[in-house]
């Protein structure tokens, strides 16, 4: 009844045609909702991104680091056969971190036991240890290391010197300074702290960059997308109704994550957890945006994907310090690390999290991440509209 | 109706290859079949080359992608502690303290970002993610330190990053314990034991000599993997392996004609990433060449034959990809090339025995970094000839010629 | 003896609880041109995938060229002759290579192969086309590069799905002029089709709906008994009763 009311006007008043647009927006845009919401029911591709992967990844990078490495098998040749150099094997029995075997061999035999793989590290006991223990001299012994990994040969390497301190300290010797050590945040060092959080930042950005991207270039393909654009929907209407799904799906995942992390891995949320969803959102307009882009440039499904791939899925894993630290990286990679949305969102999360970082420690961040997301948006409307045209 | 005369079909078919061979000797009609068998093969692997020659896309996947994948990740992919940022707060600015400090900044593993005013803004550093390790050094530090008091110093670490926060906090603690060993003159009646470390096949602990092994192993599977199933896929979509189901040409005969070609294929890419990890990362190969090449010989049977198992589950090349991408995340998940089995669960450390690209993977480290010599190398060997055996044979068996 | 190039008896094809093909009984003649007529879906590909060996039947029996269709699929293969809808053509090599290609599989010796490409190449008017790749072909050619590929070997039974979808009427008139050929020659065709108009040039035709034979007789007969002027007004009388 309204609508013919204001059809008879119209002509004459521009404002109520564009009334009569507005009424008609939401009505328009939630068919495109609902269908959206059919497609990822029925396809079972998406399904599996959206609901295994998380759950594989979660599994994997909750449980599969852990900084601490037991029952490493030390070989001892003991040269010295004294009380004293028993007493110093007992002291690496008594570590939790080593398995210990003797070894009656020389030390030239010790690389085929590496090689073997029957030890990591092997300690050779000098035959005049007790000798040189007794007078003012250091003694030394010798540690071999089979460094092919090298993470594992540094934590070797740590845990025997930790072993040989409290041997010192035992016979009264001490260093002369006291170190002491105090690690914040996350004090068992547990991996699952630093990879939680990243995950979220990785699954934000495989829903709404890859999914939307490739649901838009779908359209394309089969043609849909034509019949689309000439009812008289408008662009932008299309793109929130193909968006919102993925928003609400990747937000469904991001917390679903963020659950299973706090009561399976206890990870504990420090900040504020509204702070947390609010630069979530921040980061997934960024993550759409760059999706939308990727969707107005690929023709095909096959494009869009790969591109989704290369140009977020993996610098969002690789050179975001998801996974390796930045400062470990070569300096021209650390500053193309600036490009990647998912390394200024990472801190956020993380800081919030498990820092209670506050709007002050990460305003610069959440800037930066909105004025890309406002770049991608902008290069993708123009964009949008010449492929409408062409 | 009828036409004249009864045909027998059978002696009709016979004369498809050569009219004249159905008077011959069966002898000959063997070798004639064995000719027939390599000649079909021969027309697959022309075919094959032909196409991926003409395919610049396709021969820029296979030999651009690798080498831009083996230096990005190569560099990327490193558990190294380098350039760790440490703010200090030296409440004693005596010569002592500055000493310490001198130590932490001629050193790669820190990288100094500035000195803090108070004890607060170590934490606040921390919390703001400019420094990720805090050296806190008190007063009086120099002066305890003179009169063998055992002065107090406080590390304060960033644990998110477990890995850098525990591998740094290691390096401090050497770094301050090597000071105080010079520093101290205060005679001693005995003296503490200490040890000389020696790492072997890799001197200055870079995660590259154990990565980069990895990383060709990772791609290699990627490559032949992904490429298989995908060749395999194309000609299901566009309609030619079904007609080339319905030529005579047998199973293995068309199984064959497809895998070679990217048998020669990952062979090259092996190659080329080897250069780059000779020429790019400076990595030499201890151990022998042609061990490395049987290796992956052997592992080929595994990635070829899961590329075909998975063209016979998808029906598009999409499908395909997303399959394999599938496969890859469990193999490369479960094959420690990115964190060490031994640091896994004990029931995810059981799973790994599953994965033939664990034992891909720590052949091609062995080899590499170790010259591990084959006698010790069956443990890898057996169990990676087996799944590939085992494997290839299945898909053998689920790739019929017929269309399901 | 063996007088039928394709015999089956209730021979079926179930994918799940679908029914594609119910009961098929034919008895196809050396030397006949055999249409087998009907709409999308109706079965007709499914029926000539079992007889190419390309699919495993449900039930019943059936032989070509006097092979058992369970068990001598490889031996029948080596017989016929197939062509799909999809002209199944490798679109980045040229003609020639496609030729040499399917010659090679199916085991012509070098030389052979060799004179029977140039003989092709000039029959069909692609000697000048020889190095274009074949996706810039038009469909007509398509559709006959396709077709003689698939009879390099020279088989007495031809077995053609859908030949002529897409194809303009000139080409599709000269592609039946070839058919007639062939069958002149002794050849066995057995073609799918949904134009009516192609149903009349065959000997004989059997039209198909939901997975069943309804009809089996000459285009002729078929339209005396149902006393209609077209095979089209036929068909559209037996589909809706």
């Amino acid at each position: 009844m309204g609508e013919t009311c204001f059809f008879t006007v119209a002509p004459h008043f521009p404002l109520s045609v564009s009334l009569i647009n507005e009424r008609n927006m939401s009505s328009r845009i939630l068919p495109i909702i609902r269908k959206e919401f059919i497609h990822i029911r029925r396809d079972f591709r998406t399904l599996m991104i959206i609901f295994i992967m998380p759950v594989v990844q979660l599994l994997m990078f909750g449980y599969a680091i852990n900084m601490e490495i037991q029952n490493i098998d030390l070989v001892v040749l003991d040269h010295s056969q004294s009380p004293a150099s028993g007493e110093l094997v007992r002291a690496f029995q008594g570590s939790r971190f080593f398995t210990v075997n003797y070894f009656e061999g020389g030390a030239t035999e010790v690389e085929s036991l590496f090689q073997q793989r029957a030890a990591k590290m092997a300690l050779l006991i000098p035959h005049d240890f007790a000798q040189t223990l007794a007078t003012p001299l250091p003694s030394a012994l010798q540690i071999l290391i089979d460094a092919g990994d090298s993470n594992t040969a540094q934590l070797i390497q740590n845990y025997a010197n930790a072993v040989l301190q409290n041997y010192n300290a035992e016979r009264g010797l001490v260093t002369p300074i006291d170190v002491r050590t105090t690690i914040q945040y996350n004090p068992a060092l547990k991996s699952s702290y630093f990879f939680v959080p990243g995950l979220v930042a990785m699954i934000l950005m495989m829903i709404s960059a890859l999914l939307t991207s490739i649901t838009i270039a779908r359209e394309k393909e089969t043609g849909t997308m034509e019949q689309i654009l000439v009812s008289p929907v408008r662009p932008q209407e299309i793109i929130v109704g193909k968006v919102v799904p993925y928003i609400f799906l990747a937000f469904l995942d991001g917390v679903i994550v963020l659950l299973v992390a706090h009561f399976w891995f206890k990870v504990p949320i420090i900040g504020n957890p509204l702070l947390i969803l609010a630069s979530s959102l921040v980061y997934v307009f960024v993550a759409l945006a760059f999706g939308l882009l990727i969707s107005t440039r690929a023709a095909t499904q096959q494009v869009a994907m790969m591109a989704a791939l290369m140009g977020s899925l993996l610098p969002t894993i690789m050179l975001s310090g998801f996974i390796f630290p930045i400062s470990a990286m070569p300096k021209a990679l650390q500053l193309f690390t600036y490009l990647i949305p998912a390394r200024y969102f990472l801190p956020v999360i993380r800081g919030v999290m498990l820092k209670g970082n506050t709007l002050e420690h990460i305003g610069v961040s959440l800037t930066v991440l909105t004025v890309m997301g406002l770049f991608f948006l902008m290069i993708s409307a123009k964009k949008f509209k010449m492929t409408l045209e062409t | 109706m009828l036409a004249p005369g009864c045909w027998n079909f059978k002696q009709q078919g016979s004369s498809i290859e050569d009219q004249t061979t159905s008077n011959q000797q069966q002898r000959q009609r063997k070798t004639r079949s064995v000719q027939t068998l390599m000649q079909r093969i021969l027309y697959l692997l022309q075919k094959e080359f032909r196409q991926v020659f003409r395919d610049r896309a396709m021969l820029a996947i296979m030999f651009a992608v690798p080498v831009i994948q083996t230096v990005i990740l190569g560099s990327v992919m490193t558990t190294d502690v380098k350039n760790v940022k440490l703010i200090i707060y030296d409440a004693d600015q005596s010569a002592a303290s500055r000493e310490v400090c001198r130590h932490f900044m001629n050193n790669p593993y820190f990288q100094m970002v500035g000195y803090a005013e108070g004890p607060g803004d170590i934490r606040a550093a921390l919390d703001a993610w400019q420094a990720q390790v805090g050296l806190f050094i008190k007063p009086h530090f120099g002066r305890e330190l003179a009169r063998g008091l055992r002065p107090e110093i406080q590390l304060i670490a960033d644990g998110l990053d477990g890995n850098t926060a525990g591998i740094a906090l290691g390096y401090a603690q050497g770094i301050l314990s090597a000071y105080a060993l010079g520093a101290a003159n205060v005679s001693m009646t005995s003296a503490p034991v200490v040890s000389e470390t020696r790492l072997w096949y890799n001197l200055n602990l870079e995660s590259k000599h154990y990565m980069i092994p990895g990383l060709i192993g990772l791609l290699a599977t990627i490559v032949t993997m992904f490429l298989t199933s995908m060749g395999l896929v194309r000609e299901k979509e566009i309609g030619t392996l079904e007609q080339l189901m319905v030529t005579p040409i047998r199973r293995g005969e068309l199984m064959l004609g497809k895998v070679l070609p990217f048998v020669v294929i990952g062979f090259v890419e092996i190659n080329v990433m080897l250069v780059v990890a000779f020429f790019v990362f400076k990595l030499q190969m201890a151990g022998s060449y042609y061990l490395f090449l049987g290796a992956s010989l052997i592992y080929f049977l595994t990635t070829l034959g899961l590329g075909i198992f998975v063209s016979t589950l998808a029906d598009t090349q999409q499908q395909a990809m997303f399959i394999s991408w599938f496969f890859m995340i469990f193999l490369l998940l479960m094959s420690g090339f990115l964190t060490p089995i031994a640091n896994m669960p004990e029931a995810w450390q059981n799973v790994t025995y599953l994965n033939p690209l664990r034992y891909y993977v720590n052949l091609l480290r062995e080899i590499f970094l170790k010259a591990t010599p084959l006698k010790f190398l069956w443990n890898e060997i057996i169990p990676l000839a087996v799944f590939g055996v085992l494997i290839i044979t299945a898909s053998a068996l689920k790739f019929h010629k017929r269309v399901s | 003896m063996l007088n039928y190039a394709v015999e089956t008896q209730n021979l079926g094809k179930r994918f799940g609880k679908f029914e594609a093909v119910k009961n098929l009984d034919l008895a196809v003649q050396q030397g006949e041109i055999f249409g087998f007529l009907g709409a999308n879906g109706a079965g007709k590909t499914t029926a000539i995938r079992m007889l190419c060996g390309l699919l495993l039947p449900s039930s019943g029996k059936g032989t070509v060229a006097g092979f058992d269709i369970y068990k001598e699929n490889e031996k029948i293969k080596q017989r016929i002759g197939y062509m799909s809808q999809k002209f199944s053509l490798y679109e980045d090599l040229t003609p020639a290579e496609n030729i040499e290609f399917y010659g090679g599989v199916y085991g012509l010796k070098r030389g052979t192969l060799l004179q029977k490409r140039a003989q092709l190449l000039e029959e069909l008017g692609l000697r000048e086309q020889a190095d274009m790749m074949t996706r810039s072909l038009p469909l007509g050619f398509k559709q006959r590069l396709a077709l003689s590929c698939a009879l390099l070997h020279d088989p007495p039974i031809i077995f053609l799905d859908e030949p002529t979808g897409g194809v303009d009427p000139e080409a599709r008139r000269n592609f039946w002029d070839l058919i007639y050929h062939m069958a002149e020659r002794g050849k066995t065709i057995f073609v799918t089709t949904h134009y009516m108009d192609e149903a009349e040039y065959c000997h004989r035709v059997s039209i198909m709906y939901q997975g069943e034979i309804i009809a089996l007789a000459s285009p002729k007969e078929l339209k005396q008994q149902h006393q209609k002027a077209s095979m089209q007004e036929v068909f559209i009388h037996l589909v809706d009763r």
